[in-house]
């Protein structure tokens, strides 16, 4: 344990940058670079979103845009769910809320690799640039699909399959190493600079969703690097990984021998987990939003804790269930199948404690509340036709339908999109030391979360009916019933006016920064530590002369405190012993109570 | 990638405001800290790595794999160099450790210079592998050859990087026991290079199709 370590510096110099370039550009500080990641994520995501309206646009009225052919249709499927899973999610919940939260959150001054930390965020930028860049090379962006299957991927026939492929996986590779000395930097500091009294089982939810998330993308992304690298290995020097002997347009080709299987195996080995490394920071952040704005202890803190750490073990070993359909021993079938299943405990769990928390709370419909909620409903939808598809036997006829369309947008589209927003708007003021505007954060969400089910609900039923995915058009097929038709339109104005809303949220969080009303440094009257810095927004090196010291969990609400209703993490211990210290404190991690520290 | 992690071994950047101890305001990280952040580096290579070594056995049960016979006599001599890198920075250590400063930046210059010429060495071998006609793209066994190896000898570059600003630290006239904790680091990492060197060897000529199925068989794995 690191408390001492940490403390000892206390009392060195505060050199904060003064240049604008050293303070605003090439910073080191936390905030300013999470700051840069959500800006960058948002920006790119806004392009992502765009490439949804356009496939709508296809999908509802086909054939009555000319300039969306079947080419470009397909690069922007590609684009969108690269950049939505990828640039968009991972970098914002790990780069943004990651970087933002885990020093204030653990009482540190800031990560512990500044320098590192710095060097992700310019090595994130670059990976986006060269992202945007494949627009415009020769051919265009790849259109292979966001997983990127060989042999298609780098075959003739594929939009993009001679630069747009290649940039591509450069892309990634870069975005790769970013998340690499992000993580590193994530793991670390959350081990080695948690300030005096924050043991682990202390931390906030949050906190412990990002860093288990972390280890995963820690663990996780080295697939992906090493399926990119192979696959670059095929395309440039015309290895044979992942190419079989094949005859592409009438031509025998040179590759033979390589394993598209192979490929398929390693890509979900990275993307499975992908999925839990957006999903587990929304539990934690919808964690600490329904207990905040419920008033109430979060119900089972241990439990949910245990659950974040079991979901993302179990999370490695059930990565075959992407690939039914590629075809795999029945054995491997039925062990894919019941990892699946089991992971959907510790989730029904986690469902539960957070249903258990609002139980009998002081509910505040806040904006980030009704995010919250709204993150729990499309969650559980998700969730549940996850417990289908899981199954070998209803995955198989299901698998290329819209059905599956459905489920991973609800699932790790939507709900972790509400997460994202529920976030923002809970840490907009400790981030600008301003309120947002209350009746446009409503009247986003309202538009989202009804919006989203417009969008994805249909698409349960579309997906039963046996409408395909991934196709371009859907004429002159007789078993699409011309009301399926009807309903495509239906869910592209539905997909527009939630694209269209999404400007409500860019213009309130641009608008308030200036015009906002002053937030206080606690709004939300929470317990957890980020909300007592000494200034907000926080000043660089986060909390002044001294390091604050805590002696209790992050979830007292619902008691008789100093500021009301709730007891600050670093309220003293004459505010009453931690109610949920374990009942013999193992030595190492027992808190050390110092003279009484009262709340700023 | 591997420079990473001891980039913030000097605590004072050239340019940085403030260059004398704590550049950024906050604490420098401590040394736990900078102990803990290459511990996890060390688990992402292994799992980068060990994720290669399951593809390439992978790959190896099938009927058409052609393992590599010829092991190119610079391999052996490679293997030679990095172990004595490896022992290099454990001298360097233990003579920071006991306040040798110029025994110490000896030591650990020529750790360097070893490692330098461990990738010399590599890319001999590679020149020896393509001029018996083991070209990258003739088969996957050859493929995962240069693959494999040439990712092992970026990740000794980037320590190289690495342990060239911690030795640095000498020049600029950092005290002794805040170099060798630097140094420490590197003999670790270096350690590590020669263990996932041995891995990466033996994984590339000792691990035959038969070693694959044996395995897969006793596992109850099905064997294409």
């Amino acid at each position: 344990m690191s408390y001492g370590e940490v403390h000892d510096q206390d009392h060195d110099q505060h050199h904060a940058p003064q240049s604008f370039w050293t303070k605003y550009v090439w910073s080191q500080d936390h905030k300013v670079i999470a700051i840069q990641y959500t800006i960058t994520a948002l920006f790119v995501g806004l392009i992502g979103l765009v490439l949804s309206d356009l496939m709508r646009l296809q999908l509802g009225f086909p054939g009555k845009f000319q300039f969306i052919d079947p080419s470009s249709y397909y690069q922007f499927i590609t684009m969108h769910g690269m950049i939505m899973v990828i640039y968009l999610l991972t970098a914002l919940f790990l780069g943004g809320f990651g970087n933002y939260l885990i020093p204030l959150m653990v009482g540190a001054r800031d990560m512990v690799f500044p320098f590192l930390n710095m060097l992700s965020y310019w090595f994130y930028l670059l990976a986006v640039v060269i992202l945007c860049v494949s627009f415009f090379v020769p051919g265009g962006a790849t259109g292979a699909g966001w997983t990127l299957y060989p042999p298609q991927a780098i075959l003739p026939g594929t939009p993009g399959h001679d630069w747009g492929i290649i940039v591509m996986l450069i892309s990634l590779v870069v975005f790769i190493v970013a998340a690499t000395m992000g993580g590193l930097n994530y793991v670390t500091t959350v081990l080695q600079a948690r300030a005096r009294g924050m043991t682990l089982m202390r931390m906030p939810l949050t906190v412990w969703g990002i860093f288990v998330a972390t280890i995963l993308a820690l663990l996780a992304f080295p697939a992906l690097f090493v399926s990119g690298v192979m696959m670059l290995f095929d395309k440039i020097l015309g290895t044979s990984f992942f190419m079989p002997a094949l005859v592409s347009m009438g031509q025998q080709l040179d590759y033979k021998g390589g394993s598209p299987l192979l490929f398929q195996h390693l890509f979900w080995f990275f993307g499975h987990p992908e999925v839990y490394i957006v999903a587990l920071p929304a539990f934690g952040v919808i964690s600490d939003l329904i207990s905040v704005h419920a008033r109430k202890c979060i119900f089972g803190y241990r439990m949910m804790v245990w659950a974040i750490v079991i979901i993302g073990g179990l999370s490695f070993i059930v990565w075959a269930h992407h690939m039914y359909v590629s075809g795999m021993h029945p054995w491997f079938g039925f062990f894919f199948a019941t990892t699946t299943l089991i992971i959907a405990v510790p989730t029904a769990l986690k469902v539960y404690n957070w249903t258990l928390t609002l139980w009998r709370g002081d509910i505040h419909m806040t904006v980030p509340m009704l995010f919250a909620l709204g993150f729990i409903s499309t969650f559980l939808i998700g969730g549940l036709t996850g417990l289908f598809l899981g199954n070998v036997s209803v995955d198989i006829p299901l698998s290329n339908t819209y059905f599956v369309v459905a489920h991973f947008h609800m699932v790790m589209g939507v709900s972790p999109v509400l997460a994202v927003f529920g976030g923002l708007y809970h840490w907009y003021p400790k981030v600008t030391g301003r309120m947002y505007n209350e009746t446009m954060g409503q009247a986003h969400f309202w538009i989202t979360f009804l919006g989203s089910y417009a969008i994805f609900f249909p698409m349960h039923y579309l997906g039963v009916l046996g409408m395909p995915r991934r196709y371009y058009a859907y004429e002159n097929y007789a078993f699409i019933p011309e009301s399926a038709h009807t309903l495509n339109a239906f869910i592209t104005v539905a997909a527009l006016v939630v694209g269209v809303a999404q400007l409500l949220f860019l213009f309130n969080i641009a608008w308030s920064v200036k015009k906002g009303q002053p937030s206080g440094g606690n709004p939300w009257r929470a317990a957890s530590l980020e909300w007592f810095t000494p200034q907000t927004p926080p000043e660089h090196g986060n909390w002044g002369p001294e390091l604050p010291s805590v002696h209790r969990g992050a979830y007292e609400y619902g008691v008789d405190g100093p500021g009301g209703d709730y007891i600050p993490q670093n309220a003293g211990p004459e505010y009453g012993p931690d109610p949920h210290a374990p009942p013999h404190p193992p030595s190492r991690s027992a808190p050390r109570h110092d003279e009484a520290e009262v709340p700023k | 990638m591997s420079a990473n992690v001891t980039m913030r071994a000097g605590s004072g950047f050239p340019g940085q405001p403030g260059g004398d101890g704590a550049p950024h305001g906050g604490p420098s990280p401590s040394h736990g800290a900078r102990r803990t952040g290459l511990l996890v580096f060390m688990v992402v290579v292994s799992t980068l790595f060990g994720l290669f070594g399951v593809a390439y056995m992978m790959r190896a049960a099938y009927e058409d794999w052609r393992p590599i016979v010829y092991v190119p006599w610079q391999l052996w001599c490679s293997t030679g160099l990095l172990l004595l890198c490896s022992v290099a920075w454990e001298l360097a250590r233990r003579h920071a450790a006991i306040g040798r400063r110029d025994a110490a930046r000896s030591t650990s210059t020529g750790a360097l210079l070893l490692s330098a010429t461990f990738v010399v060495s590599q890319l001999y071998a590679w020149q020896a592998m393509t001029a018996a006609d083991y070209a990258v793209a003739a088969n996957p066994a050859n493929s995962f050859f240069y693959l494999i190896t040439g990712l092992h000898a970026v990740h000794v570059i980037g320590g190289m990087l690495a342990g060239a600003m911690v030795a640095a630290g000498f020049m600029r006239g950092r005290a002794t026991q805040a170099v060798g904790e630097g140094i420490a680091l590197c003999a670790q990492y270096w350690h590590f290079l020669f263990v996932l060197w041995l891995a990466v060897f033996g994984l590339l000529y000792f691990v035959t199709p038969e070693v694959v199925r044996a395995f897969c068989t006793t596992m109850g794995i099905p064997v294409r």
